[in-house]
């Protein structure tokens, strides 16, 4: 049980990147072509929604991480 | 120490390329799924008949103030829900004629077809394509203006790429116009390329979800309007007879006819580009514009640009279609403009042809 939460969360900061990088990418293209509507769509909200979970859990993380450090 | 934290880095840095092309795979699924493959939407659409708009249109003269009011005035419930096909539609818009104007523009009517390279006319529509070269050197603009009349509302049409309404489904311009025998055509909104927006093509509602978008509407009393986003009201387009609905914009005149400043829409959007819009000057006049851009004959038109040609024009009132690549005319089956790289498909266009009785 350990070892597997302990590998999703190694893998969380992953999905962060990758949803950061999806959402820099959509916003680039939001400028050039807004009319695409790559920001406001329901699959983009929703993965912003879990944008922002994974970095409330990201950031609870790394703060407790620092707490142990010091 | 400076070696491990070099290895460290390194190992960091692959894992992070591998999730930022991980990243950029997700963007390229994203964009396949939702605008590229073709997917037809659900058939329940909204048909606006002609009925509300018969005593605007048969008592319209050239002020469209009054017949908009007279449109506006209607409580008649014209809108009805069933399942349609773009087929469907067409036999439809064909049987409710509301507008005869071949008296008003009987000079510019013949009483048989007169075609040449730019013009052509016949009982029931009259288009002059004129090519204006302005400026020079880098700043040299090349665009084509449609003057067109038409005698009834169902001379102006609308075509769906593949005969279909949804997302992914694409032609060229010519091919949509060949198919539906126009004699001329432009590309319209590519209203494919958004889940949102208002989509009304030929009297049918298949998409009433607003945007923050200009909106314009061509009515069947022959009249054109454009709205702010904010402003628009769908419902009451559908009770005062709309016929086609776009959302690309911005307009480009305001509601004096005048030539604005400032637009709906972000700078990046508004510097020299190709272009495509509709202009209005009356009920049964209007005019379709394609700009050339990105060449060395031709730099394309900013806005402003556009907006003062309009202003020029006499038009009272004016609409930006999409533009760039998807910058296209068509008359008697031939490309009239230079599209950049040759053009590009799109979901949808606008015909002026000869409907048979």
């Amino acid at each position: 049980m350990k070892k597997i939460l302990n590998q999703i969360v190694k893998l969380l900061p992953h999905a962060t990147l990758i949803l950061a990088v999806i959402f820099i990418t959509f916003l680039i293209l939001d400028q050039y072509n807004p009319m695409m509507n790559f920001v406001n769509n329901d699959t983009s909200m929703k993965l912003l929604g879990a944008f922002c979970i994974l970095t409330l859990i990201n950031s609870g993380i790394v703060i407790v991480k620092n707490i142990n450090l010091e | 120490m400076s070696q491990t934290t070099s290895k460290t880095v390194k190992a960091a840095g692959k894992k992070i390329a591998i999730d930022i092309i991980v990243g950029l795979l997700c963007v390229g699924v994203f964009y396949v799924t939702h605008y590229l493959i073709p997917s037809k939407a659900s058939g329940d659409y909204t048909i606006i008949s002609s009925a509300a708009t018969t005593t605007a249109a048969s008592t319209s003269t050239t002020n469209t103030n009054t017949q908009s009011t007279s449109a506006n005035t209607s409580d008649t419930s014209n809108s009805e829900t069933t399942e349609v096909s773009t087929t469907d539609v067409a036999t439809s818009t064909t049987a409710s004629k509301v507008t005869d104007w071949s008296e008003k523009f009987a000079d510019k009517f013949t009483d048989t077809v007169v075609q040449t390279d730019s013009s052509y006319t016949s009982p029931d529509v009259s288009i002059t394509i004129e090519n204006v070269t302005t400026e020079s050197g880098s700043s040299q603009i090349s665009y084509y203006v449609a003057d067109i009349y038409v005698a009834d509302i169902t001379c102006f049409q609308t075509a769906l790429a593949k005969d279909t309404y949804g997302t992914g489904y694409k032609d060229t311009i010519s091919n949509m116009a060949s198919d539906n025998n126009a004699i001329l055509a432009t590309n319209g909104d590519y209203y494919s390329y958004s889940n949102e927006g208002i989509v009304i093509r030929n009297g049918v509602v298949y998409r009433s979800a607003q945007t923050d978008a200009d909106v314009c509407v061509l009515y069947y009393d022959g009249t054109m309007k454009t709205f702010s986003g904010s402003e628009f009201d769908i419902d009451e387009a559908i009770n005062d007879g709309a016929y086609q609905a776009w959302t690309f914009g911005p307009m480009l005149l305001d509601d004096s006819g005048n030539a604005i400043t400032s637009f709906n829409a972000s700078k990046r959007l508004q510097s020299k580009n190709p272009r495509t819009a509709i202009g209005y000057y009356e009920p049964g006049h209007y005019c379709l514009v394609t700009v050339d851009g990105r060449d060395d004959d031709s730099a394309g038109m900013t806005l402003t640009n556009l907006s003062n040609l309009f202003e020029e024009l006499g038009c009272t009132s004016a609409y930006n279609l999409d533009g760039g690549k998807s910058s296209v005319m068509t008359y008697d089956g031939t490309v009239v403009n230079n599209p950049v790289n040759g053009g590009r498909q799109s979901s949808d266009c606008i015909l002026i042809k000869e409907v048979t009785e």
